[in-house]
């Protein structure tokens, strides 16, 4: 039944219950949003108070479009979340089908598994650094067991070799979430799908092919959501590895709007920024939502 | 993002806290506090302030300490003070930030002040005081002051018999006794995106006779003597194995635990490496000397200045007791303290020959002069945008995203971008 046909009293009351809800909603998110917005079409430099502060059109969003270091983070920002959230799809799903079938020790092996995933964000990119330390690091130290030039070893003087650490440690901290999400998918297919399916002759690989994938879509779209919006507002990593050096080779949008608001406190410009990485992170989230909407609408009729 | 947000509220709580811990003063008691870092620094200026209190009874001072990376602190002294907090009264600076906390109109002027008290200005360290002042008017005063230094394994360079380096062209020995000696690094210097590279690289410049504004104001980044000194710097590491590649990611710190590790034949870094090399523990303890920075051929040597000054709050509602607060803390005596105690040098000329100070620092006599000629960054309240773009561009150079040709062509665009759109009050004196 749709609320459209609810009686008059029934509806006014749903709007009733439901408005502490909106309100706070209202309150905690789109006033931020409508400041922000707001915010967007002014300079406002705190740190020269001097300098005209007030009303500039889309001077903020014209700057932003016209700046290359937006372009290329941008570029950088999509490069990291599809190389990342990629890596961790595939071995994520790799690692959940393993531990699915692994019937000893399941608890053990499922917490030594979310180790890396309950380490804040900068202390494990701390950790890394450790690792590729160019004086006492073990990643350096092999590679001139190898016999590298050192100006090989320093892995994050060199923009692509910075980006691999980068993503090592997002992969790494990150595949667990991936992994536990999926095994959660992985537990509620029945088992008598793949019973069905031996009688009738089908091989493992079919079984895995027809019954598992498929019915793990709704678990998969449900992690990437999780892990594209959180990849894309990618900000630890960066701070506590490169400070989105050298150069600006390793700045993702976030790094900038920081770089923006906190270092430059143009706000102006930060917010149309911040509007910007916004808009961005709707439109994956409004993509992921038509799949899931495709997805569900598909086992209905099914 | 989340980090400084949590930080900043975190200290403002701190601060609230701390306000409601400390009793209400007796009647006719002045409250007064005072901003500066935290650790040693903390505890050797309540040490200070409790003799203070002694001699000011009727004056009280709050010790609010903030965070020690610089710009952190500038975020949160730029929040409390943007906002026109009366909060805090005497500041403690990093000499880059005066120009641009006065022309906000942040600091409270102090000619007057100084004048009345007969405070000898000419005592003072010449960069130190161009750092203070700003439009011809001082808004702050000298607290400590820092300069690049030249750090040389005295003993390795006397096993060999060669003198210590005295120009760019001395570096590339360098080479020969890193190899003979097995040391894996020869001269370090920190070359991260970050302030400390500006510094640097601009001393650099400085010392081959260049730098980014000529004696008229001019922008002059792109230039062939700044050009020579940072393909200079280039060629160190990728031509003549003198800096090892390591340095486009280190600070100043990761140089200094490198050299004290004993890894490294020299290394351009602060005063305050100086007493920490020199502790137990150290695999350098004794065997290290300090020398001016190199020059080129085109110039002499020139040190960056560095440092702290203190400020008043131009909000303050006890102006003339934080007055009272930075005279005391400007004697001679308490800033010779400070340098016994905590090793950030005195801005004072005098005292670079105090034998006391010479007894724990041997170098300071040989180096007055280091100090005295010492060159201030560019004095503008733009200094923090234009100091963002060098450090891109001078980072791209040494990892050869950039030649030196197009990173200081670039600069020198984006600087007169900056310097364009910000308008006339943002030009370099």
């Amino acid at each position: 039944m749709k609320s459209g046909q609810l009686p008059f009293r029934e509806a006014r009351w749903g709007y009733l219950l439901a408005a502490p809800a909106l309100l706070v909603i209202a309150l905690v998110a789109l006033y931020p949003l409508g400041c922000t917005l707001w915010l967007s079409f002014q300079q406002k430099i705190i740190k020269l108070p001097w300098l005209h502060t007030g009303w500039v059109g889309l001077a903020n969003y014209r700057e932003l479009f016209t700046d290359t270091r937006f372009w290329q983070a941008l570029a950088h920002t999509v490069m990291f979340t599809v190389v990342s959230v990629g890596l961790e799809l595939v071995l994520g799903l790799l690692a959940a089908l393993a531990i699915h079938r692994a019937r000893i020790l399941t608890g053990l092996t499922r917490a030594a598994v979310l180790l890396p995933w309950a380490i804040p964000t900068v202390v494990a990119a701390v950790m890394w650094l450790f690792l590729v330390n160019p004086a006492f690091g073990l990643i350096p130290m092999g590679l001139r067991f190898l016999g590298l030039p050192e100006t090989c070893q320093v892995l994050l003087a060199h923009p692509a070799s910075a980006w691999a650490v980068i993503i090592a440690t997002d992969v790494w901290k990150n595949t667990p979430f991936m992994t536990l999400m999926l095994l959660a998918g992985l537990q509620v297919i029945p088992v008598d799908l793949y019973e069905a399916a031996a009688l009738d002759g089908a091989s493992r690989w079919q079984a895995c092919r027809r019954i598992t994938l498929p019915l793990l879509v709704p678990a998969i779209l449900v992690a990437l959501i999780f892990r594209t919006a959180q990849a894309f507002m990618v900000f630890g990593h960066i701070y506590a590895l490169t400070g989105g050096g050298p150069g600006t080779a390793t700045e993702t949008l976030a790094f900038l709007n920081y770089q923006a608001i906190l270092n430059d406190m143009r706000f102006g410009y930060g917010s149309a920024l911040s509007v910007v990485i916004f808009l961005g992170s709707l439109a994956f989230a409004l993509f992921y939502l038509s799949a899931m909407g495709l997805q569900v609408k598909g086992e209905e009729r099914s | 993002m989340g980090l400084f947000g949590v930080r900043i509220i975190l200290c403002c709580w701190l601060a609230l806290v701390l306000s409601a811990c400390e009793a209400a003063p007796p009647a006719g008691v002045i409250s007064l506090v005072m901003a500066g870092g935290s650790g040693p620094e903390e505890a050797f200026a309540r040490e200070q302030l409790t003799e203070f209190h002694r001699l000011h009874p009727h004056l009280r001072v709050a010790y609010q300490s903030t965070p020690s990376s610089a710009s952190d602190r500038h975020t949160l002294y730029v929040t409390w003070l943007s906002s026109h907090s009366p909060e805090i009264d005497v500041l403690n600076l990093d000499v880059i930030w005066v120009p641009e906390f006065a022309a906000a109109g942040w600091l409270l002027p102090l000619d007057a002040r100084v004048t009345g008290a007969g405070l000898p200005l000419d005592e003072f360290l010449p960069a130190g005081l161009a750092c203070s002042r700003y439009q011809g008017r001082l808004h702050a005063l000298p607290w400590f002051a820092d300069a690049g230094l030249l750090y040389y394994r005295q003993d390795l360079y006397g096993a060999a018999g060669l003198d210590p380096p005295r120009t760019f062209a001395d570096l590339l020995k360098v080479r020969g006794l890193k190899k003979r000696f097995g040391r894996p690094y020869g001269f370090l210097f920190p070359g991260q995106t970050y302030e400390g590279l500006v510094c640097v690289v601009l001393e650099c410049m400085w010392s081959n006779g260049g730098g980014i504004f000529d004696a008229a104001g001019r922008l002059t980044l792109d230039q062939p003597r700044n050009r020579e000194v940072l393909q200079a710097l280039v060629n160190l590491i990728y031509q003549e194995e003198v800096s090892p590649l390591a340095v486009a990611t280190f600070q100043e710190e990761d140089c200094r635990h490198a050299f004290e590790q004993g890894y490294a034949v020299l290394m351009r870094n602060w005063p305050y490496a100086y007493p920490l090399l020199n502790q137990a523990g150290s695999r350098v303890a004794g065997k290290f000397g300090v020398l001016p920075l190199v020059h080129g051929p085109e110039g002499r040597s020139v040190s960056c200045f560095g440092g702290g000054c203190l400020g008043i709050n131009a909000f303050s509602r006890r102006p003339d007791a934080a007055w009272e607060l930075v005279r005391f803390l400007l004697t001679r005596k308490n800033l010779k303290q400070r340098a016994q105690k905590l090793g950030m040098l005195p801005p004072l000329r005098s005292l670079y020959d105090d034998p006391d100070l010479a007894a724990q620092f041997p170098y300071l006599k040989s180096l007055k002069e280091v100090f005295i000629q010492a060159r201030p960054r560019p004095i503008t309240p733009l200094y923090s945008f234009i100091s963002h773009i060098l450090q891109v561009h001078f980072s791209r150079a040494l990892t050869r995203q950039e030649t030196p040709r197009e990173a200081l062509e670039r600069g020198q665009a984006e600087i007169a971008g900056v310097l364009r759109r910000f308008g006339q009050e943002g030009a370099a004196k």
